[in-house]
């Protein structure tokens, strides 16, 4: 397991590496200069254009400027955000706290309900009650989101009045204590909604198509001539065996939902990871945008590694044989 | 009888107070801005971002401030001279105190105009080049000095104009980029002060008890949101959330749902921004004053108003938006002058000596303009549509917003280019900076890019800048219009509409022309 995991590491380094280097190219090769994006047609002196690429550092060679970014990288520092006035890696991980505080209960319920929905549907596999589990989760998988958020947001905030439009508190007469708390969590159920209803749908898919094959196999054949109940079978036996392809999927939704929440963050003015990479690329803000590919990108490989740890936590077999796992894609 | 007065009075309140209350200012209450981004300073004297101009011009004042029709009144400053000349500026400062106790002087007003504004405020650099020196002998007196006159210099005084005055024993001898009071800890003489930034979500600022002005504010909060999408900001604004949005930061196309709603108050504000074509008089045959005259003949203006700018704002009739009002010419009309007539242009074209050839086109031009911007995009097939009418190729070339600047400031790599061009809000800052020869700057975007160059033109933008009054100034701006209204290096098309919303209860919302002035704003139940 150590050795696994020292090596899942340090391939990691050099594919952040190539990440740093390939977006940093990406971002400076496009044609058109970000100042200029910056001021747009307002009259401003020829003075004022010279001060902010000065401050962008954007008037030495791009090669100067890749060479420093990443000496700067190699000592932790993700550089300074102009936009923002601060340094990214703080800047990154506080929006990344409140991308988490959304993704997390959303993956979570994603997981569950997912699960569930697999459960029910698998032994019923061609049944009305599949084709109404699957036709669902195709249906939510395939709703835009931002169109859902929209909908969400005229129909409960603007019509009836019943949820907040948007932000994660109330700004008019802020509430304290466990009040504060509870605000909060009103805020999130719509687009944890949103985003639920989107993963819901992928896990319920590959749980199903789990179960389904695990339905087919000898040991579940035996479990059943043994005697077991159905649903001792069912949670026993075959969950745990199925659980495998889920964990692979949330896994990787987890890697790549932290900027993934871009359009629901959008919509909702949730002031996470997704606003922040949003507002960076109008603003041109250049080290903001390389921190967060960095980020996700790290983001994605440490939660691979975390996936196959959690592999080995739910299927002891990986316990007795030494097997190298290369299950995830 | 005493006894019934007593009884009475309370009564005569109670029916008196329903009466006027809705037109009574009240204390209190919150007024919550819809923005599209954070501000990047506390400060509004570092860039032309909105949220840092209404932060910087809550927590800090300029001299002055415009009111109604861009008309100035006192801000800082109680009261002023000019002096024949148009060099010397004296301004008597209203008694107002930085929020640690210590009173605002000549000094602040001076350190900070030289070391801050001049140096970092894009939109007073220009004014800042002009002072050439500045008297603070007395405390409560600044008297400037200029090189030369200066037409907008009044104008560039304003807090959104880059000249909030900041202290200068907070900021000397410090670096004035690293300074905390930019970030953090602001120290202001304004009507509200800072109270907590939520990078990415809001800044909260609080009534300032020692305000200059007694009784104001009257709001106690004032909070910046930040939702970066713009139909979520309109929902928000529907919602109630939020109580306002500038105008930079309302989409128009959101303008037909709100107009008819009840609950919702809006006006034209701001300093004028026009849609306009470049034409690149250095290519064939776009040099001919005849073919740029034929080209505006043939646009059907009536119908780029209604189905391009949605109705809204006001087709143009000159260079100069009628925004300004004072510099604007009513004599000089292009829907009149170039009435829609493709017969006409026809033949404007064939005297040009651009007959038709055997395919019925006469020549091809290719037409520049932002994918970005939904407007320029329409604009530009209208263009496409009419041009082509009356026996013009035209070759549209929609790009990137970034690469069209560069395509067309950088390369000069167009025919014609559809464009936005602010005013800046005098003639002298934003609107000659598109005609004089000194304005060709290759690599400076949003200047002379059709790079039409007239001595005559290049003086009387001279004369107007520099003239010692406003009428003086005016003289040279109506000649100006009248020469490039027969020139037409570019064919300027529409004034956009600047639409700021509010909730209707959020009161005073609109008493200046441009950014509200917080410290009047008021909120009824």
């Amino acid at each position: 397991m150590l050795r696994f995991l020292l090596t899942r590491l340090l391939w990691a380094v050099p594919i952040v590496l190539v990440i740093a280097v390939l977006s940093f190219m990406l971002l400076h090769l496009v044609r058109g200069d970000p100042v200029t994006a910056l001021i747009g047609d307002f009259p401003a002196p020829p003075e004022y254009v010279a001060r902010i690429r000065a401050e962008f550092g954007l008037d030495e060679p791009i090669m100067t400027q890749l060479w420093r970014y990443l000496v700067n990288l190699a000592q932790g520092n993700l550089g300074f955000s102009f936009a923002n006035r601060m340094p990214v890696l703080d800047l990154i991980l506080s929006r990344a706290r409140i991308t988490l505080l959304l993704m997390v209960p959303a993956l979570v319920a994603a997981s569950v309900l997912g699960v569930i929905m697999g459960l029910a549907a698998a032994p019923r596999a061609g049944s009305a009650t599949d084709a109404t589990i699957t036709g669902l989760s195709l249906l939510g998988h395939s709703v835009p989101i931002f169109w859902l958020a929209q909908l969400l947001v005229m129909a409960f905030a603007v019509q009836l009045q019943w949820m907040p439009a948007s932000g994660m508190i109330t700004l008019r007469d802020t509430p304290t204590g466990w009040q504060a708390v509870a605000d909060f969590l009103w805020h999130l159920v719509m687009p944890m909604t949103c985003i639920t209803i989107y993963y819901v749908a992928v896990v319920a898919r590959v749980a199903r198509a789990a179960v389904l094959e695990m339905l087919n196999r000898d040991f579940v054949l035996t479990a059943m001539a043994k005697g077991l109940t159905h649903r001792r079978v069912l949670w026993r036996h075959i969950l745990p065996n199925a659980l495998i392809p889920v964990v692979t999927v949330v896994g990787y939704s987890f890697g790549s939902s932290l900027t993934g929440a871009i359009l629901t963050e959008t919509v909702f003015a949730w002031p996470g990871l997704g606003s922040l990479f949003v507002s960076s690329i109008a603003m041109r803000d250049y080290p903001v945008l390389q921190g967060i590919f960095l980020f996700s990108a790290t983001a994605v490989v440490v939660a691979n590694i975390l996936t196959d740890m959690v592999y080995w936590l739910v299927d002891p077999r990986l316990h007795r044989r030494r097997v190298r796992v290369v299950a995830n894609a | 009888m005493s006894m019934l007065r007593w009884l009475i009075a309370p009564l005569a309140l109670l029916l008196a107070v329903p009466v006027h209350a809705a037109d009574t200012p009240k204390k209190g209450g919150t007024l919550i801005v819809g923005n599209a981004d954070d501000p990047r300073v506390l400060s509004n004297n570092f860039s032309f971002n909105i949220g840092d101009a209404m932060v910087g011009c809550m927590v800090y004042e300029g001299l002055l401030r415009f009111g109604p029709d861009f008309k100035l009144e006192p801000g800082l400053a109680k009261s002023w001279e000019v002096s024949p000349d148009g060099k010397t500026y004296t301004m008597h400062l209203d008694d107002a105190k930085w929020e640690d106790g210590k009173p605002v002087t000549s000094e602040d007003v001076a350190w900070s105009l030289t070391n801050i504004s001049a140096k970092y405020g894009p939109k007073f650099i220009p004014a800042g080049k002009m002072i050439d020196t500045i008297d603070t002998s007395d405390p409560r007196t600044v008297v400037f000095h200029l090189k030369q006159p200066f037409g907008p210099f009044l104008f560039s005084l304003v807090c959104e104009q880059n000249a909030g005055i900041m202290p200068k024993h907070v900021f000397e001898g410090t670096d004035i980029l690293k300074n905390p009071a930019l970030t953090t800890k602001p120290m202001g003489s304004g009507p509200f002060r800072f109270a907590e930034w939520v990078h990415g979500d809001h800044v909260t600022l609080v009534r300032n008890p020692t305000y200059r002005r007694p009784g104001k504010p009257y709001l106690d909060k004032v909070i910046l949101k930040t939702i970066p999408d713009s139909a979520a900001r309109v929902l928000a604004l529907q919602a109630g959330e939020i109580d306002m949005i500038y105008e930079l930061y309302f989409p128009l196309s959101h303008h037909k749902t709100l107009v008819n709603d009840k609950r919702i108050q809006m006006k034209n504000v701001g300093y004028g921004a026009d849609d306009l074509v470049i034409l690149n008089v250095k290519n064939t045959p776009l040099d001919k004053r005849e073919v740029r005259q034929a080209l505006m003949v043939a646009i059907d203006k009536d119908y780029m108003f209604k189905n391009v700018y949605l109705g809204l704002g006001k087709m143009a009739t000159s260079i100069v938006d009628s925004r300004l009002s004072w510099a604007h010419n009513p004599a000089v009309d292009y829907t009149k002058m170039y009435a829609y007539d493709p017969a006409r242009a026809k033949k404007m074209l064939d005297d040009a000596g651009l007959k038709p050839g055997p395919d019925g086109t006469r020549f091809t031009m290719r037409l520049a303009f932002s994918a970005n911007r939904a407007d320029d995009v329409q604009a530009a097939q209208v263009l496409q549509r009419n041009w082509q009418a009356v026996g013009i190729k035209v070759v549209l070339q929609g790009t990137e917003g970034n690469l069209f600047s560069t395509k067309v400031f950088v390369d000069y790599d167009f025919d014609a280019a559809v464009a936005n061009y602010s005013t800046g809000g005098d003639v002298a800052l934003g609107v000659s900076r598109l005609y004089t020869t000194d304005s060709i700057r290759k690599g400076a975007v949003f200047v002379n890019g059709s790079r039409y160059s007239n001595p005559e033109v290049d003086a009387l933008f001279a004369q107007g800048r520099d003239g010692a009054n406003q009428a003086e100034r005016a003289k040279a701006y109506f000649k100006v219009q009248e020469v490039l209204a027969k020139e037409l290096p570019v064919l300027t098309l529409h004034e956009q509409a600047q639409i700021t919303v509010g909730r209707v209860n959020a009161r005073n919302l609109f008493l200046a022309a441009h950014y509200p002035w917080w410290d009047e704003i008021w909120m009824q139940k």
